[in-house]
């Protein structure tokens, strides 16, 4: 009987990984709904990605993700090609993807503060700087 | 004594090493050693200014300073002998065999017994380490050059 | 195969004192009550492990002198050797106790093959007293044959723990009250083309098959106590005791066969096959033997110590383990 029950929830727990939507949170310094409704269309409808957040400041879209633990092999090829994805959703946007985790637990954090103006765009210069770092 | 016939009473007699026992406890060690540096990679990123693609080195040399503890104290050894592949295959395998080198031949001085035989156990895996790098990027560069393949 | 390779001693020279001393270690053995000395440092105090191995020689020796009542000037000839490159320790500890010297190599086989040389020495009457032996240390041996002392290998189940130990003795003239040398059989090396230097019983199991079955072909009739070997562990216990079984050699008068090796640290799985090193049978043999001699508990007994000829450079060449075992019966009246 406990065999049964647990070779069931162990089912149970496997599909439960797999059709999972992304949880994307977004932020907008100039709280444009229709950008963030594209963006966060864009990121749902991605079925790799677990978790998603982006971040709008002055034609300036920071956008970080992580990647499903199963497909973290692609991850490389899965940030290029929503990258590009992104791009061509916002061509008068300067875009950047990162699926770095120390990227996105700091724009989550950027997300929370709900800053404006000078220290919002600070803390996203902040982030590319770090995402470029080679050692 | 015939060699081959020998062999034949030496393999029924001697007591084989345990593999698939072994090949458990490798699992346990290595995953747990490899669980702890993943740890240590979480801890650099969350308290200091690392990437995960930055962390990963200040935790190479924390693992492989927690070797050197590990080996200084005389418990490394003991970590090995239970876990075989699974502590030998990490860094810490790696650091574990320098240090033990450094350790054994301080008697001899430092430049001709430590820094001369350091690397005695260590010493192929940085040679054909390199070597490999060297010709996986030759073959890579030339690929690029006959465009098969981007970089 | 020579013929002859196996000698009686006439002159029944005896073995008069002898010392064992070990290291910290081995106070685990079941045969610690009978060493002399028990160390709780396994450098003895020196700041290198070589260093420690060769205070642990002169150390032994001259409790074995002092223990027969000699001053080190009375012995003749000091017969010894260990597992060390240019047996380094032993030479340092020959130059400390100044007596005549001649270092003797048999890898393990040391504390049997100098008894032997010794006793032909004593059947020549031109010596009065010889000291003879062997040691070793565990750190040293390890450095000079296998891994640093620290590195994380995995040891298989047939693999050995080298000991800490040294055993020495004096021979001399027969003494009616002491064991004496009744007769020997010199080995020849035996290579069975065994690779692994992790697995040495296998290996050796084969030279102390030979020299058994070549001394009791030439002692038929004979009832032992028991034949013990040196250092074949408990992998190459088995083996040999199967070998003796397919054979005719267990038609004669011996059904004991015991290794030092394999009962020197009792039935602790940490030490895996058993113990090994030139102190193991060494220590074995002239401690807990030789006390159980004296105390007339055996009348007869074969001491066959054995050794793996092989060095690190051999073993990475590619080279097989070549083996000999010398083999000694001590009689005690």
């Amino acid at each position: 009987m406990k065999r049964k029950l647990c070779a069931i929830s162990c089912i149970f727990l496997l599909l439960s990984g797999c059709s999972e939507k992304p949880k994307v949170s977004t932020f907008h310094a100039e709280e444009d709904r229709q950008e963030i409704e594209t963006l966060e269309k864009a990121l749902t409808d991605n079925k790799k990605i677990v978790e998603a957040a982006g971040v709008f400041f002055d034609h300036q879209l920071v956008v970080s993700l992580q990647v499903k633990p199963l497909s973290k092999f692609k991850k490389e090829k899965i940030t290029k090609s929503l990258e590009k994805e992104v791009k061509s959703l916002f061509p008068d946007h300067d875009v950047f993807v990162s699926s770095d985790l120390k990227i996105t637990w700091e724009l989550n954090k950027v997300i929370e503060k709900q800053s404006e103006g000078k220290e919002l765009k600070k803390d996203l210069d902040e982030i590319q700087e770090l995402a470029k770092e080679e050692t | 004594m015939d060699a081959k016939t020998y062999q034949q009473t030496v393999d029924q007699i001697a007591p084989k090493r345990p593999v698939l026992k072994n090949c458990m406890t490798a699992f346990l060690t290595g995953g747990i050693i490899c669980g702890i540096g993943q740890i240590v990679s979480f801890v650099y990123m969350y308290f200091f200014p690392f990437t995960e693609r930055t962390a990963s080195n200040p935790t190479v040399s924390t693992m492989v300073f927690f070797a050197m503890v590990l080996t200084g104290l005389g418990v490394y050894k003991k970590i090995g002998q239970f876990g075989g592949a699974g502590s030998a295959v990490p860094v810490t395998g790696f650091g574990n065999a320098v240090i033990s080198a450094a350790i054994e031949h301080k008697t001899e001085g430092f430049i001709l017994g430590v820094g001369g035989n350091m690397f005695k156990l260590a010493g192929s895996v940085i040679v054909y380490g390199v070597f490999s790098a060297f010709v996986v990027a030759l073959i890579k560069t030339i690929l690029v050059q006959m465009g098969v393949i981007s970089w | 195969m020579k013929s002859a390779r196996t000698y009686q001693f006439t002159s029944k020279p005896s073995i008069v004192s002898t010392a064992v001393a070990v290291g910290p270690l081995e106070k685990q053995s079941p045969f610690h009550p009978h060493f002399d000395h028990v160390y709780e440092d396994e450098r003895f105090g020196q700041d290198t492990n070589e260093k420690g191995h060769a205070h642990l020689i002169e150390e032994t020796c001259k409790l074995a002198i002092m223990k027969g009542g000699f001053q080190t000037t009375d012995i003749d000839l000091f017969l010894g050797g260990d597992l060390v490159n240019q047996m380094t320790p032993t030479n340092f500890a020959a130059r400390e106790l100044a007596t005549p010297f001649m270092g003797m190599f048999s890898a393990c086989a040391t504390s049997v093959s100098s008894l032997i040389t010794a006793s032909f020495f004593l059947e020549s009457n031109q010596m009065e007293r010889i000291l003879f032996g062997s040691a070793s240390q565990h750190n040293s041996v390890e450095r000079q044959f296998r891994y640093p002392i620290e590195y994380g290998a995995q040891k298989p189940p047939t693999g050995q723990w080298t000991v800490t130990g040294a055993g020495y003795g004096i021979l001399s003239h027969n003494q009616s009250d002491k064991p004496y040398v009744h007769s020997a059989t010199i080995g020849q090396v035996i290579d069975c083309e065994c690779t692994d230097p992790l697995d040495m019983g296998s290996a050796m199991a084969p030279a102390a098959f030979d020299t058994i079955q070549y001394h009791l072909s030439q002692n038929k009739g004979t009832a032992y106590d028991f034949v013990m070997t040196g250092d074949l562990g408990k992998t190459g216990l088995a083996i040999l005791q199967e070998l003796i079984r397919t054979s005719g050699v267990s038609s004669y008068l011996v059904d004991n066969y015991r290794d030092s090796g394999a009962e020197f640290y009792g039935n602790d799985d940490k030490f895996l096959s058993g113990a090994s090193g030139s102190g193991c049978s060494a220590s074995v043999y002239y401690g807990p033997i030789y006390a159980e001699l004296l105390k007339k508990q055996w009348k007869k007994i074969l001491l066959v110590a054995t050794g793996a000829l092989l060095s690190p450079l051999s073993f990475q060449q590619g080279e097989s383990i070549p083996c000999i075992a010398h083999a000694v019966e001590l009689t005690m009246e």
